[in-house]
């Protein structure tokens, strides 16, 4: 076989080239040929390969060491493989027939947004196809029917602020919407702090462009607000952490922008004040847009990155907007401080300047990322349970956190139940992380105990298998699992779609 | 402390999020090439200072197309500087590879 130097490579070849300038010839050519050997062995091994660089082009089939590294895991360590080779997508129409080589020879196929996910969902768990899909990036706004046509690779930023030039929003607003790819979201089906009032990506898309396991191309659901037109594959795809199709392209609902937001945050003394805060705003009906939840590790985390001062107490910080039209808000968003009052804040901030209400919402956003601030390793935590019982968990939490004696720190969409109790531990210190482990596990096994979940939005990837199955178990939902085999099945026949995942690998069973 | 201690230190405080990568003008000029972003570069560098079998030559490029413009400072929850840390790489990567005496 008549091998080719494929771009990337010589590209490569050129930074050694570099480096040899500097004197240290011998090991950068040792490296240049190690690069070319085990491409001649990869193409010769497998020729599939040659297939897929004569569909997006040579210098789009990753097969250096460097890229594979980078490929192979997503933002938890603890979970990562290195893939065969990266594809670079670089139009819709290649997905299709990258898909088809795949199937044709077998070969593990895992979608890639911006690799963010927490729980180990993007990872090649048996190598294969990595494909990276952020140079899909399209967006197209449609005022007149409310919707815009987003490409998987463009962030939930992007399309937000797309619609905004409109004088509309997109709702759904994952933490990470300035690095979540529309494709992960939908995979995943986030939801974010706008969820309280809004809901998740479910709620806000109306049809995909999908790639079925062998390549074929088709649509789930349609472009109009309401459509009853056959079952409802499109709810089934979203969710599915790219184990039963690739999407490549969604067409999303969006809302008119409101005329004005209030942002009042109230911080705590008491955990159980702070969760009876929560429950009574929800109680009361004031409809919050966000009603988030912020506990003082995670304060003192941002106030410590972002140089900010506010008080990091033991209860934490309850942050809420409230909007709609200018006049009203203002009685709105005093009845929110009033219930804060009530509730023993010792400090309320309402703000209506910009810098204030980015402020507090970044605190609340370097909240989630704690952890990561004093431990190396991070186990992500996702449980929601009913409005009501928001103060046992996070008093519960507390209670674990004392137990284990790891390092917690809970921040949350708290106004739809939803808590993420992340944990810091050091990886490399075996006790410790078993005892951050076994404390992980509590944390679910009491989402599942107050009548919650394990998962809200983050999903289950490689993370959460056995406590996915638990839930199943102790709800009598068994029936739910043996349907997802089958499902996987019909749809990926070969499984090769993003495979061993979501405990429908062999390993799994009742 | 020497550099490979300070790299060895400052990358285990990436979680990987992403959020640099986007604010990334060497990214954005090289296709969107993970290699060429702030996370690509922290990552390589990990692995370059923690795996004994990881060649340097590997992420000689990424981290030399770093401009040190520090708009992914801005951006890391962490606080990771990757323009620091690319600075600190070229020194490590000088030394490993003896170029400069």
């Amino acid at each position: 076989m008549k091998v080719q130097l494929e771009n990337h490579t010589d590209k490569k070849a050129f930074a050694c080239k570099n480096a040899c300038f500097k004197g240290s010839k011998k090991d950068v050519c040792k490296n240049l040929y190690s690069n070319v050997l085990y491409n001649r062995t990869m193409e010769a091994q497998n020729p599939w390969i040659s297939e897929l660089r004569s569909i997006v082009g040579p210098e789009n089939v990753l097969l250096d060491e460097a890229s594979r590294l980078l490929f192979q895991q997503g933002a938890v360590d603890a979970y990562k493989r290195k893939p065969e080779v990266v594809v670079h997508i670089t139009k819709r129409e290649q997905v299709p027939e990258v898909v088809k080589v795949a199937y044709k020879y077998g070969v593990p196929i895992v979608a890639r947004g911006s690799g963010s996910s927490v729980t180990g969902a993007v990872v090649p768990a048996r190598g294969g196809i990595v494909l990276d899909m952020r140079a899909l990036n399209q967006i197209k706004v449609d005022v007149d029917n409310g919707i815009v046509e987003a490409e998987v690779g463009a962030t939930v930023l992007d399309v937000d602020t797309e619609c905004r030039k409109h004088g509309f929003f997109f709702p759904p607003d994952p933490a990470s919407s300035r690095v979540a790819t529309i494709g992960g979201a939908l995979a995943e089906n986030s939801g974010g702090m706008r969820g309280a009032r809004y809901g998740v990506m479910r709620d806000w898309v109306l049809k995909v462009e999908v790639v079925l396991s062998d390549g074929t191309l088709t649509y789930f659901g349609e472009s109009t607000y309401k459509n009853r037109a056959g079952y409802d594959l499109l709810g089934l795809v979203v969710g599915s952490e790219g184990t039963l199709a690739i999407i490549t392209k969604a067409w999303l609902k969006m809302m008119p922008l409101p005329e004005k937001i209030i942002r009042v945050a109230g911080f705590f003394n008491s955990l159980d004040d702070a969760g009876e805060t929560i429950f009574r705003i929800r109680r009361e009906g004031v409809n919050p847009l966000i009603l988030e939840f912020a506990d003082k590790q995670g304060i003192e985390a941002a106030n410590k990155v972002r140089g900010y001062n506010y008080p990091a107490l033991d209860g934490g910080m309850v942050l809420v907007d409230v909007d709609g039209h200018a006049e009203g808000l203002e009685k709105v968003a005093d009845r929110v401080v009033k219930i804060m009052n009530e509730n023993h804040a010792a400090k309320i901030i309402k703000a209506e300047d910009p810098q204030t209400m980015n402020e507090l919402l970044d605190v609340r956003a370097v909240a989630f990322t704690a952890p990561g601030h004093l431990y190396p390793g991070f186990i992500d935590g996702d449980i929601a349970v009913p409005l009501s019982k928001i103060k046992d968990a996070l008093r519960g939490v507390d209670e674990i956190r004392k137990k284990y004696n790891v390092f917690i720190a809970t921040v949350g969409h708290a106004g739809d139940g939803n808590l993420h109790p992340n944990i810091g531990a050091d990886m490399n210190n075996k006790e410790e992380w078993e005892r951050a482990e076994k404390a992980a596990r509590e944390i679910n096994e009491l989402a599942i105990k107050l009548g919650g979940t394990i998962t809200a939005e983050h999903g289950i990837g490689k993370l959460k298998e056995d406590m996915l199955l638990e839930q199943f178990k102790v709800r009598n939902q068994m029936p739910v699992y043996r349907l997802m085999k089958e499902i996987k099945k019909l749809f990926d026949p070969k499984n090769i779609l993003n495979p061993d995942k979501y405990a429908l690998g062999e390993e799994w069973h009742e | 402390m020497n550099s490979e201690e300070i790299l060895k230190q400052v990358t285990q405080k990436c979680i990987r999020c992403g959020f640099c990568v986007y604010s990334c003008p060497s990214w954005a000029v090289h296709g969107m090439n993970e290699y060429y972003s702030p996370r690509g570069r922290v990552t390589l560098i990990k692995a370059m200072v923690n795996e004994p079998n990881f060649k340097i030559e590997e992420a000689i490029d990424s981290i030399y197309t770093c401009n040190t413009c520090r708009r992914c400072y801005i951006e890391c929850p962490t606080g990771v500087d990757v323009a620091e840390l690319a600075i600190y790489a070229r020194d490590y990567i000088a030394k490993k590879l003896n170029a400069v005496k």
